[in-house]
């Protein structure tokens, strides 16, 4: 049955919840290819005499000949199909996009490498000119990064232990400090905000 | 399907993956005419009139000048009946997992299964079942500290992300009465990834 394989396609995606699964460049490349054939079966049809004929007369359905009558609801399914194979492939690559604009806001200008692979290359291009975008917003706005500091802060500092070795970072005073494994830090939020978000850092829960 | 509001709005609900994979579901048609080598399967079909097979609702919708559509039996009166007696206990899940978004998509003129009372009885129905099941559900969500009952298999996917969002508000409540509101947190994205790549380290050194 035409369109199975593109249902296929969603389903994998609504599947992988909050993570971005590799693109399905084949699923993909399948999708259209047969798109395409059914296209030109429809293409065929339709210029045949026969259907020309009933489109002319504009004949009651009740009237033809099964034959004809069949080759007629195969042009409307064959075009269902086509639409729902556009249907799926445009909300598949959306759907994507929007990941992919969810992970700068959360993780950086860096997508991850495991991350990274499993994008195509055009996906590659537009987190790449997004990035750009968002920079030259940013600069802009006298160099905020409104991707720090999403919720109200309650205080400038936070304590934090290092998940990872993070090595050499700089502060917003200038100083830099090494972040190594197992140690704790005392140390101004908007620095700790976008590694806390990468998990390199964790920040210390302390009861009430 | 998070907001139920789109679902009269085609175009709104275009990209909508929830709205695909409800359209996915199957209802039976029963052919108008007589119909030869019918490419619904990879290989032609013959159908004489009224014979029946079930169709994916995307396609039906667009077929109904050459196939009756059937009520599915989880919307017939018979269900209905039993919806508005006790609407608690049914298990939607399994006669859904979509079944108020797809109970809406059935009442679209594309299909001709019932005139228009039956379509706002059955309208009535879904409301009041809704409506009822929400109260319920909210109910369950302020009650069960532990998440020990297992509410969340009975619930239409819908149904489910509310469940999900009551748990959580109640708990980032808690949290916040405690003093331990706005911490920061890991982004869902990378942990998922990252959790990976350690599970795939530690294979390796395996």
């Amino acid at each position: 049955m035409s369109g199975e394989l593109a249902a296929e396609l969603i389903r994998d995606l609504a599947r992988a919840k909050d993570s971005l699964p590799a693109y399905d460049d084949t699923s993909v490349r399948e999708i259209v290819d047969e798109s395409i054939a059914l296209s030109n079966k429809n293409r065929e049809d339709i210029s045949s005499t026969a259907m020309s004929q009933l489109i002319q007369d504009s004949a009651d359905l009740n009237d033809v000949t099964p034959k004809e009558r069949s080759m007629y609801t195969n042009v409307c399914l064959r075009a269902a199909g086509i639409e729902r194979n556009k249907r799926c492939l445009v909300a598949y690559h959306m759907k994507r996009l929007e990941k992919i604009r969810e992970i700068r806001w959360q993780g950086g200008p860096v997508i991850p490498d495991h991350l990274r692979t499993n994008l195509s290359a055009s996906e590659r291009t537009y987190s790449h000119k997004y990035n750009r975008a968002l920079a030259k917003l940013m600069r802009g706005s006298g160099d905020l990064d409104f991707t720090q500091i999403q919720t109200p802060p309650k205080s400038l500092y936070v304590e934090v232990t290092c998940v990872e070795d993070v090595g050499d970072v700089e502060l917003e005073n200038g100083d830099r400090i090494t972040l190594e494994k197992n140690s704790r830090y005392f140390l101004p939020r908007a620095n700790v905000e976008p590694l806390v978000r990468q998990g390199l850092l964790k920040e210390i829960q302390r009861q009430v | 399907m998070s907001d139920l509001g789109i679902v009269d709005d085609q175009s709104a609900s275009y990209l909508d993956i929830d709205d695909i994979l409800m359209t996915e579901n199957k209802i039976s048609c029963r052919a108008r005419y007589d119909l030869v080598d019918l490419e619904l399967r990879r290989t032609a079909e013959d159908f004489h009139e009224g014979k029946k097979v079930d169709l994916p609702i995307w396609m039906a919708m667009r077929l109904n000048e050459f196939f009756r559509h059937e009520i599915p039996k989880q919307y017939n009166t018979h269900f209905q009946g039993i919806l508005n007696a006790d609407p608690e206990v049914v298990n939607l899940h399994k006669e859904g997992p979509k079944y108020f978004a797809m109970g809406l998509q059935l009442t679209s003129e594309n299909f001709d299964f019932a005139d228009d009372e039956d379509i706002i009885n059955m309208c009535q129905t879904l409301l009041q079942a809704s409506a009822r099941r929400v109260s319920w559900i909210s109910d369950m969500a302020a009650a069960d500290h532990y998440q020990q009952s297992k509410v969340d298999s009975k619930l239409d996917d819908m149904e489910k992300e509310m469940y999900a969002k009551a748990i959580s508000e109640r708990k980032s409540w808690e949290d916040w009465t405690r003093g331990m509101s706005n911490r920061l947190t890991e982004s869902k994205f990378i942990a998922k990834s990252r959790k990976r790549k350690r599970d795939a380290l530690a294979q390796k050194n395996n």
